[in-house]
């Protein structure tokens, strides 16, 4: 990731950590009312959606992240994004804002243990004024195999 | 200019105009020609008359003009020692000799491919050594002298009865269509949840309602409209039918004679171009194992000269090809014994005839004493079963021994709509595609059975059939109640009676896709948009039916 420039980020929730993802990524959120339960298909796929006509998976991140707690909130959102395997949803708890981060306010993730947190799916950490930001490698992420959920940070 | 000047373009905006305007040509060429020589190919199936002569004289004859405006010398002189040999038999020097002309066209389909390739690639044309060899070879039977009978080949004045009427037709992107049918399957979809949500549904006037009914009605007959866009009718397989069958006879040293029917059955364009491999496979499987040679023929008694039937028929919304043989039939002892060689079947299995006939379909199974260049190899008959069943079709067989063999292909009209059945089951809906759905009842208490407690059996009008619930299959609760309905499905030649909660509706469904990510669930074949608007699971009945014994490991919450 570019280290020079402003960048803007979505910032959302997952049970009670904050994620951010390069704006540029998101290609628009959609209430999670309507997804279809997906039999025999690995946990983490809450199940598939109609997009306009076209049929997109949709990811639970928390689970996909091994975040324990996650994916139960009474509001949750999905966030359609832009992967390397086309459109895809990610079920969050709650979307937060979009925060713009400056080069220098985005640390490299050198201070967390690789032995609590899978390192290769954070892009940095951004510190925004009430809270951390961890700065999602999108396709990395999705790519990642499903943590066992308790191995969060 | 040759060839390999189509894609350069650095000699100035003239040059790039006329490249332009030479790859649009050569692309008409090749499809013009392609079309030409499967012309060529249909005329050359019956006997030849003076009219036929005339009309694949004249094939050849465009051919050779456009091949020399786009410099392509072997091309040229390829139809024109084609030209000459059949002006021989137009002056009634020689009798006509399909063979020679069935080659001709099959030099000049291969020099086309690499024309293709060539200008895909955007290199000239290479000189293709085969087809220089058979030149040599037309020169030299075009040099041979026939004795003939001094009357030239008769000429009619009418046209032959088989000529059809040409009708208007438009060359049209085929990426418009299909985007046009795509919007319109969004339509239809639209329009339904439009037409299904709550608010619209709470509107009683009258005026409202009735215009609602009729663009209802339109975007369903616009739907049909754009998707007959994409029909193609199956004449150009048949004709395909008609060059491997000739090649095959060839190499087998059988004769067989190819009767066509229903030539003008009309297909999705998609479905048509994926039968092309299952063809070939059925044909070849036909010629090799289900047609004796001539001498075994006549010792049954039979005619010496073997008929295989290709027939393309509509049957309640679906397309069926049937390609029929009058071969020795399914050996079933032989196939039974090599079965249990393979150790595909337990060795003291009792299998009914339909069981037998299913062997085939298994990957790697043959019966063949040994490989031939055409079949034994273990592959075919499982080609057919997968590639039809990826287009939500069905492949039965049936058998007579010593009288022949029948393969039937069931297939939808379009890859893109299918009739489905809308169940649901505990609290989900999923579609079953019509064409697996024998009937659907809701069984009296005295036709169900169980056997250790677990296994069920269902005494269907005194045909028992396995009993697979949806709801474990698919880890989720299973109802209790006893109202359930019974779905009796088939599928792999197997029939099952499979439980669900209710029959909501049956209707045309619009598939798409499974995407990457939620693929990994076999159990179903695709997805579709159901008329609320959600995506419901299409479920692949072959894979219900052969997974029954081993459901999902554990329920989601």
């Amino acid at each position: 990731m570019s280290a020079t420039a402003t960048q803007k980020y979505m910032t959302f929730r997952l049970a009670h950590e904050t994620y951010g993802l390069p704006i540029l990524k998101v290609r628009e959120l959609i209430g999670a009312l309507e997804v279809t339960r997906v039999p025999g298909a690995p946990a983490f796929v809450r199940g598939v959606v109609n997009l306009r006509g076209r049929v997109i998976p949709v990811t639970d991140l928390s689970l996909k992240l091994g975040i324990e707690g996650g994916g139960k909130s009474e509001q949750p959102v999905i966030i359609v994004v832009h992967s390397e395997k086309g459109p895809m949803g990610l079920w969050v708890d709650e979307v937060l804002e979009v925060v713009t981060f400056e080069a220098s306010q985005i640390e490299p993730p050198t201070c967390i243990s690789a032995a609590a947190f899978d390192l290769s799916v954070l892009s940095g950490i951004g510190k925004a004024e009430a809270r951390l930001v961890f700065l999602l490698e999108l396709d990395r992420a999705l790519a990642a195999a499903a943590l066992p959920q308790g191995s969060a940070p | 200019m040759h060839l390999s000047g189509l894609t350069v373009s650095t000699g100035g905006p003239a040059m790039v105009e006329r490249d332009e305007e030479l790859l649009e040509l050569t692309a008409d060429f090749l499809q013009e020609t392609a079309e030409g020589l499967a012309q060529v190919e249909e005329l050359l199936s019956g006997p030849a008359d003076a009219a036929k002569v005339d009309s694949i004289f004249r094939v050849f004859h465009t051919i050779k003009g456009v091949a020399g405006l786009l410099e392509l010398p072997q091309l040229v002189a390829l139809a024109h020692t084609t030209e000459t040999l059949l002006n021989q038999y137009r002056e009634g020097k020689k009798a006509v000799a399909p063979d020679w002309l069935f080659d001709a066209v099959a030099h000049h389909r291969s020099m086309l491919k690499g024309l293709e390739a060539a200008v895909a690639a955007g290199v000239a044309l290479a000189h293709h050594g085969p087809v220089d060899g058979f030149i040599a070879q037309l020169k030299e039977e075009i040099e041979r002298d026939e004795a003939l009978p001094a009357k030239p080949v008769e000429r009619e004045a009418a046209p032959t009865a088989g000529a059809r009427a040409l009708k208007e037709t438009l060359k049209v992107d085929a990426e418009r269509i299909d985007t046009l049918v795509e919007m319109m399957g969004e339509l239809i979809v639209t329009e339904a949840m439009v037409a299904n949500s709550p608010e619209v549904l709470a509107i009683g006037a009258p005026r409202v309602r009735k215009s609602l009914d009729q663009l209802g009605k339109m975007c369903r007959y616009l739907h049909e409209l754009a998707m007959r866009l994409r029909m193609v009718p199956v004449r150009g397989l048949f004709q395909k039918a008609v060059r491997i069958v000739h090649e095959l006879s060839k190499q087998t040293g059988k004769e067989v004679g190819l009767e066509r029917e229903g030539e003008d059955v009309e297909l999705d364009r998609g479905v048509v171009d994926r039968l092309e491999e299952p063809l070939v496979h059925m044909l070849r499987n036909a010629l090799d194992h289900g047609i004796e040679p001539k001498a075994e023929r006549e010792a049954a008694g039979k005619a010496g000269r073997a008929t295989l039937r290709l027939r393309a028929l509509h049957e309640s919304g679906q397309v069926v090809i049937e390609i029929t043989d009058d071969g020795r039939g399914l050996q079933r002892d032989a196939i039974v014994k090599r079965a249990r060689e393979r150790g595909l079947i337990s060795p003291d299995a009792e299998l009914s005839d339909a069981e037998v006939c299913n062997l085939i379909f298994l990957p790697g199974f043959s019966t063949a004493q040994k490989v031939s260049e055409l079949s034994g190899r273990g592959v075919g008959m499982d080609v057919v079963l997968r590639q039809v069943q990826a287009m939500h079709g069905r492949v039965t067989l049936s058998s007579a021994e010593g009288r022949g063999t029948t393969i039937r292909l069931t297939l939808p009209l379009t890859l893109a709509v299918i009739n489905g059945m809308l169940v649901s089951c505990a609290g989900e809906r999923y579609i079953i595609p019509s064409l697996a759905v024998v009937e659907a009842l809701r069984p009296e208490p005295q036709m169900w059975a169980t056997a250790g407690q677990r296994a069920e059996v269902l005494n269907l009008r005194g045909e028992l059939l396995e009993v697979v619930r949806l709801a474990p299959l698919l880890g989720a609760q299973r109802r209790e109640d006893g109202t359930a309905l019974t779905v009796v499905v088939e599928g792999g030649g197997k029939k099952v009676a499979l439980v669900v909660d209710d029959v909501l509706s049956e209707q045309q469904i619009v598939i798409k896709p499974l995407s990457e990510g939620a693929q990994a669930a076999d159990l179903f074949s695709g997805v579709a948009i159901l008329p609320d608007g959600r995506a419901g699971l299409i479920l692949d009945i072959d894979r219900v039916v052969g997974r029954s014994a081993a459901p999902l490991a554990e329920a989601r919450a």
